[in-house]
């Protein structure tokens, strides 16, 4: 009866020195006993390779370092904002022994939610979900320059001028309320009061209180104008006080991308409340107090009014 | 002195560095067989513990840089064998100018590089941490996450295996 063969710890014991005297001395009286040792001295002589500690951890050091360099450059230990709406804001914080007393020079707020983010001059600044946000903070009196990606909407206190730097342009805010949306090789910008200018793509608009400008590369801006007074996105609700039923449905249709058709009564002026992102809901409330019957098609494109 | 409670100070995590980095090193290499890419994960590892060492205690550090280790290999890593390499402090006597000992100790170390890579994956670990990286039982076990009852039943079955490997059975 061999025990190391049948005892599924007897080798294991036999390396670290734990068999007992009695189980040591019948396993040294087999001619087994030689091959296991053999065995298990085989991988003496061998090392996986030379390690030099030191210098690798000098290494790892230096990583490190330069990891954290990187982000302090764009990262700001300051003031952070926090908003109730909790938007992811990415900030590393220099812990660790290799925090350095490096200036702190911008901020960058990527938000996971729509956000509201203040700058230091109190302009403040919508952003859409998903959208990205940079500005030199420390520096902000000087310059008053944001770096965006995505879609925000901005509320821009009097001051210099104050520039939005965009990937295929500039936005030039000349004292004023306005939307951006930044897209694939397009850019729209929509006035909602003020002035702003836009550049891009190598032509100029400025546009005024109600206007809208979508640009698109190679090709010539398009100028339109917009019945809305903010942003949809802004708010689920719209709330409207007196006005023409005829701008009531532009909004609409301009929310919906939807058409209206047909003859309506412009003497209807509209007071109260809808949805914007429920058509249905938003076509009964405001179609509704006015008994006008209406059809909308299977696609959701075109209204009818009857 | 009192224990720290992480491993964000510098001085404790060199230390683990020191005491840790050849461990993981080698069981990278046990596990690929490719000692440059082995050496740059202890890298990446160690940046990965530092990035966490507040929710790290340093004597959670081993069975953590382990458990990294072992998630950088899962499916994707191709395996190459493990090359057996003579102690760098033995150099000079295995270089004695003797070329049938010479030729010798080559073919005994082809037999153990097949035999090692004959070994099933678990068992293989436990054997060159144990035999190589001269671990104990405890320390191999705390380092893969099993039981120690676990690591003995390996080391044994590898033991086993690797013995009738290289001696195989002479007619009784």
């Amino acid at each position: 009866m061999k025990a190391w063969e049948t005892d599924e710890t007897f080798l294991s014991r036999w390396l670290s020195g734990e068999l007992t005297e009695e189980e040591l001395r019948s396993f040294k009286a087999s001619p087994d006993y030689a091959s296991y040792m053999a065995t298990a001295e085989a991988l003496k002589p061998f090392e996986v390779g030379e390690y030099d500690e030191g210098a690798e951890l000098g290494k790892v050091l230096n990583r490190i370092q330069a990891e954290e360099k990187e982000q302090t450059k764009v990262v700001s230990l300051g003031r952070i904002w926090f908003f109730a709406a909790a938007a992811v804001i990415i900030l590393l914080i220099g812990f660790f022994w290799l925090r350095q007393g490096e200036q702190i020079v911008s901020k960058e707020i990527l938000a996971e939610k729509r956000e509201q983010v203040v700058l230091p001059d109190q302009s403040s600044i919508e952003l859409q979900a998903g959208s990205f946000l940079s500005y030199a903070e420390s520096d902000w009196e000087n310059n008053r320059e944001v770096f965006l990606k995505g879609e925000a909407f901005f509320e821009v206190e009097k001051g210099k001028k104050f520039d939005i730097k965009l990937k295929d342009g500039m936005v030039s805010i000349l004292g004023t309320s306005f939307l951006i949306t930044e897209m694939e090789d397009s850019l729209k910008v929509v006035c909602f009061s003020g002035k702003v200018q836009v550049e891009a793509y190598g032509s100029t608009e400025i546009l005024e209180a109600g206007e809208k400008v979508l640009a698109i590369k190679d090709q010539a801006p398009e100028r339109t104008v917009t019945a809305l007074l903010q942003p949809i996105w802004l708010s689920n609700n719209i709330r409207l006080e007196d006005v023409p039923i005829s701008e009531v449905l532009k909004q609409l249709e301009e929310i919906y991308g939807v058409q209206f058709k047909g003859n309506i009564d412009q003497q209807n002026v509209f007071r109260g409340n809808f949805p914007t992102s429920d058509l249905a809901t938003a076509l009964a409330q405001v179609l509704g107090p006015f008994n006008i019957e209406y059809e909308l098609d299977e696609a959701h494109n075109v209204v009818t009014l009857k | 002195m009192e224990q720290p409670s992480n491993v964000c100070e510098e001085k404790t995590f060199s230390g683990i560095f020191r005491s840790l980095s050849r461990s993981i090193r080698d069981y990278l290499y046990f596990m690929s067989g490719d000692l440059k890419l082995s050496e740059d994960l202890v890298q990446d590892i160690f940046v990965k513990l530092w990035k966490k060492c507040k929710d790290v205690p340093p004597a959670k550090a081993r069975a953590f840089l382990f458990a990294v280790a072992k998630n950088e290999f899962l499916g994707q890593v191709e395996k190459k064998k493990v090359r057996l390499r003579y102690k760098s402090s033995l150099n000079q006597k295995t270089e004695k100018e003797d070329p049938q000992y010479q030729l010798e100790a080559d073919e005994f170390k082809k037999q153990l590089e097949d035999a090692i890579e004959a070994l099933p994956e678990g068992q293989r670990e436990v054997f060159l941490m144990n035999r190589i990286q001269e671990l104990t039982y405890a320390q191999i076990a705390e380092s893969l996450g099993v039981s120690q009852k676990a690591v003995e039943k390996r080391m044994s079955k590898a033991l086993k295996k690797m013995r009738d490997l290289l001696h195989p059975k002479k007619s009784l």
